[in-house]
């Protein structure tokens, strides 16, 4: 098991180094001079060349890909805005609490209703209950979030007036955002677990649990369940892992001063290094949950470790 | 009401050709009917059977794939699917009990602890999850509630090691076990609580032949030890002749010839049950060519009226295709379900004279 | 005394194979007919693309034309959604810009599915070091949560159709190939591939007419699936300002226009948010079906 870890943490770092390597190479292809875009086209060819090596974009591509790895990963900074004099690493510093916050409570609620809702439905399949679940959940999980935001907007904030529409401060302001994340990650996480649990209720083995005299309750709730969550659990890291980047247009549509809003400014004014910030964050931030999630799943599922075992072993024999 | 229903299934069974056995029998299936919906389709998977088997006796059920034998056994146990699958009418007599009607918590007592059952594929009927000690002490405890978890763990490790698996793997998981390995355990669970009879569904047809004879002697040396009595669900006449002392073939899911081995063996008189016998190979008629039954199962959805074998029978004539088909007996505890026993008996001679 | 009966023992075993293939396709066809759901949902489908095909027959003005006079209009029997900030008709605009997003969501999805089937066909079929070299590679893009590659080609090329559809499809391109080389890997291995293999037959060849046929069918159930997830992507894309951009009347573009005047003129942004929610859906509801007729044993 420690070598599972050891080997998956050895090949997140190449992995991280890679994306950095693939999203900084992809905007760096972005069109547009920001000098003249910042100074504005009355500056003259000499301050717009002054300007251009002050950001540092005059040098070559490699150089710049170099400073830049270098410092993310040896001073951990992302760089700095175009526009505005702050730092990003601080402005996420500043953002990310707010992001985490309606995203993680969102889908953690989700979760805990979402996973009941879908074992609930695949115990009682093709009951009415099963049914209700089926066609509300792929409604749910079918309609973008912003869909439902906008709508969210004008019954519950401007017919209804409950709760505020646009920034945050008090619970009330939380309630609409997170309702709209919280409807998606519910759709699709009781349509899994239900698909999930179907598929292991209909196995072999549980058959056999109940052929060998477990009662249905604990057939299904001591032995399918356990394994129906495995594959729920990647699912589950995937939906973490994306949390933070999932939030994009709502924080934009609720005027959220959180990471979203962040790169959706950044967006309208092309101010690259913002946006690349921002993605390699989420991005190192996906690696790493989805590392957690693996060493999860080997824990969980004996069959994985397995399948390490047999392919190291395969490789040594090979070797030898 | 219940009564007048209850004489009705009885008045039937006596037209039937297992009447004249009493119900204090050990284990006596009558007119078991057992159907799949889905959507407005009905499958008819069994169709009405009938047989019994004495305690201590084994009976084997002989059939292709897909004709409704599993279904059986799990009619007897009542794990059924929950949904689309019922059992339709029949009783299903064990012990002087009717488990069609046993009440959902008595049948969790029987099952496992009296009747348990051993899957065709083991690969899939262990739980990949989990530990096979824990697999197999946790049937233990369920049905010896007063004992401890280690009580059981010894248990579970004595029966293990009895089918041949030492106490080193005891705590590995199912993958890490060959198919025939997994099979010992299957057969180690099944046999845990001494249960009395054995519902062993295809037990061997997922393993390696060499594998094969070992996993089936150490099943009929355990019933031997134990006394277990067993229903064997297999479409191998090898097996059957090995491990059986009755045989019911099973076509379209109707029971169409029952005997002993002996007599079955000796003078298969169903045209199915002679296509079964062409179709294995012999080791003294030299160079004689295999001939298989013709053509495939009837769709079970939308089976033959009349024989359900007619479609594929080589003597049939008009009248098979049309109303119910007499059973016969043959002698002793022979029956066959056809039209022309003595028509294809002739043409069999005349086969054989040539 | 009895007469003997042959058995019809069926034709040639080539006669049997196709009457097969035609019966499954008969009886997926069968299956879904039957899906009222499904149905529906695929009804609604033809229809929007209908609308979006034949708009200029439907829409009573021209997208653009704009009409000081009568901007800002509460819907009437003129401007059944009313008008915009520029007195453009609402409904003209959602008509037409079915074209775009219908267009632009159907299109980004094929590519991407193209593109899907051809890494992962070469990656499932050759194995090996191409095998690995391909899925390290997919590991390493699958890191990038979706939208955000998305916005990054976005912002990289600039908006635009073209640009756009480019944008969408690459980020499917992966799980497409994905799905679809863990499905190859479990026929590239099997008796009719080999056989294939040692006909001399080429290995595009055997890819296209023995491996793929047999593999491909949940690809084929995803990407349709898919046009949703593409639509609604596209007009998440032009809502933040990339994608395709005002006065394109693109409904994601129409919804982030809409927002401004979300508080006195919610017509402006009830319209493109039913017409999306309705499109999505529809093309769940059918996916949904389809999947549960080609494989019923994926179905609840």
């Amino acid at each position: 098991m420690a070598r599972y870890i050891l080997r998956r943490i050895l090949i997140t770092i190449p992995t991280i180094l890679c994306v950095t390597i693939l999203v900084f190479s992809l905007l760096y292809i972005t069109p547009g001079d920001p000098a003249e875009m910042i100074l504005g086209s009355s500056a003259t060819e000499e301050e717009l060349a002054s300007y251009r090596e002050f950001l540092g974009v005059d040098r070559p591509y490699l150089v710049q890909l170099g400073d830049y790895l270098y410092r993310l990963f040896i001073k951990f900074d992302l760089g700095d805005s175009w526009l505005y004099a702050s730092r990003i690493t601080d402005e996420i510093k500043n953002r990310l609490p707010i992001t985490f916050a309606i995203s993680m409570y969102s889908i953690l609620i989700a979760v805990a209703t979402g996973i009941p809702m879908g074992v609930y439905a695949a115990v009682k399949q093709n009951g009415a209950f099963d049914k209700f679940v089926l066609v509300t959940t792929s409604v749910l999980h079918a309609v973008p979030n912003y869909v439902f935001a906008m709508i969210f907007i004008m019954v519950f904030s401007l017919q209804l007036n409950w709760f505020p529409a646009y920034g945050i401060g008090s619970l009330k302001h939380y309630v609409l955002p997170c309702m709209c994340i919280f409807i998606s990650n519910f759709g699709s996480m009781a349509r899994s677990m239900r698909t999930s649990m179907l598929e292991v209720i209909r196995s072999d083995y549980v058959m056999a649990a109940r052929a060998q005299g477990f009662s249905r309750n604990v057939v299904y709730f001591l032995h399918a369940l356990p394994n129906a969550m495995i594959p729920i659990v990647t699912q589950l890291g995937g939906r973490f892992a994306g949390a933070l980047g999932g939030t994009l247009i709502l924080e934009t549509i609720f005027s959220i001063p959180g990471m979203g809003l962040y790169v959706q400014g950044a967006i309208s004014k092309r101010d690259v290094p913002v946006i690349l910030g921002n993605v390699v964050f989420m991005s190192i931030w996906f690696c790493l949950i989805m590392l957690l999630v693996d060493i999860l799943y080997a824990a969980l599922d004996p069959r994985i470790k397995a399948q390490y075992i047999a392919q190291s072993a395969g490789k040594r024999r090979k070797r030898s | 009401m219940k009564e007048k229903e209850f004489e009705k299934k009885h008045d039937h069974r006596e037209h039937h050709h297992h009447d004249g056995h009493r119900d204090g029998e050990f284990l006596s299936v009558k007119d078991l009917t057992v159907e799949y919906t889905s959507g407005k389709q009905v499958v008819h998977a069994v169709n009405g059977i009938s047989f019994d088997i004495k305690r201590g006796h084994s009976l084997g059920i002989v059939g292709e794939s897909g004709c409704g034998k599993s279904t059986v056994a799990k009619a007897i146990l009542r794990i059924l699917p929950d949904h689309g699958a019922r059992i339709a009418g029949g009783e299903i007599w064990y012990k002087g009990r009717d488990l069609v009607s046993e009440p959902e918590k008595r049948m969790e007592h029987i099952r496992g602890a009296e009747i348990s059952m051993i899957f065709q594929d083991p690969m899939t009927a262990l739980n990949p999850v989990k530990k096979i000690i824990d697999q197999i002490s946790s049937v233990i405890r369920l049905h010896n509630p007063g004992m401890t978890k280690k009580e059981a763990e010894e248990q579970g490790i004595k029966m293990l090691r009895r089918v041949g698996i030492g106490e080193d793997r005891v705590r590995d998981y199912p993958h890490q076990f060959s198919g025939g390995m997994q099979q010992r355990v299957e057969v180690a669970i099944g046999l845990s609580c001494n249960p009395d009879l054995l519902l062993a569904d295809e037990p061997t047809t997922a393993l390696d032949v060499t594998i094969q004879a070992q996993v089936l002697d150490l099943i009929r040396d355990l019933m031997r030890e134990k006394g277990t009595t067993l229903l064997l669900i297999t479409h191998n006449l090898g097996i059957v002749a090995e491990m059986c002392d009755d045989v019911a073939v099973f076509y379209g899911g109707e029971i169409v010839e029952y005997g002993s081995k002996r007599e079955i063996f000796k003078n298969p008189s169903h045209p199915y049950t002679i296509g079964l016998f062409g179709a294995v190979p012999s080791l003294t008629g030299e160079g004689e060519r295999l001939k298989p039954v013709e053509g495939i199962m009837p769709d079970p959805s939308d089976l033959p009226l009349g024989c359900k074998f007619h479609t594929r029978c080589p003597y049939a004539t008009e009248a098979c295709s049309e109303g119910e088909v007499p059973v016969v007996q043959l002698g002793g505890t022979h029956y066959c379900q056809c039209h022309n026993i003595e028509a294809v008996k002739a043409a069999q001679e005349k086969e054989a004279a040539k | 005394m009895t007469e003997l009966k042959k058995v019809p023992t069926g034709g040639k075993p080539e006669a049997g194979v196709r009457e097969k293939k035609e019966t499954q396709l008969s009886m997926i066809l069968h299956r879904l007919m039957k899906n009222k759901l499904a149905l529906t949902g695929g009804i609604i489908f033809l229809c929007l693309c209908l609308i979006s095909l034949f708009a200029p027959l439907i829409a009573p003005y021209d997208w653009s034309a704009v009409d000081p006079v009568h901007k800002l209009m509460h819907p009437s029997a003129q401007h059944i959604f009313g008008t915009d900030q520029f007195g453009r008709d609402i409904f003209s605009r959602i008509v037409y810009g079915g074209r775009y997003s219908l267009t632009l969501g159907v299109a980004s999805t094929l590519f991407s599915t193209l593109l899907g089937v051809v890494v992962g066909s070469i990656a499932g079929y050759f194995g090996g070091a191409v095998d690995r070299l391909i899925m390290r590679f997919i590991d390493m893009i699958q890191c990038v949560p979706g939208m955000l590659l998305t916005i990054c080609i976005s912002v990289a090329l600039g908006s635009g159709i073209v640009n756009t559809v480019i944008a969408m499809s690459f980020g499917g391109i992966w799980g497409t190939a994905r799905m679809l080389r863990g499905q190859i890997l479990t026929v590239r291995t099997s008796e009719y591939v080999e056989a294939a293999k040692a006909t001399n037959n080429s290995s595009f060849r055997t890819i296209v007419k023995y491996v793929l046929p047999n593999s491909i069918q949940q690809t084929v159930i995803s990407a349709c699936m898919g046009i949703g997830g593409a639509i609604s992507g596209i007009s998440g894309l032009s809502f933040l300002g990339l994608g395709v951009q005002p006065p394109l009347p693109e409904w994601g573009a129409m919804l982030s226009d809409g927002r401004n005047y979300l508080r006195y003129y919610p017509n402006m942004l009830w319209a493109p948010c039913i017409v999306i929610a309705l499109t999505i859906l529809s093309i769940s509801f059918f996916g949904d079906g389809l999947r549960d007729a080609m494989d019923p044993r994926m179905k609840d």
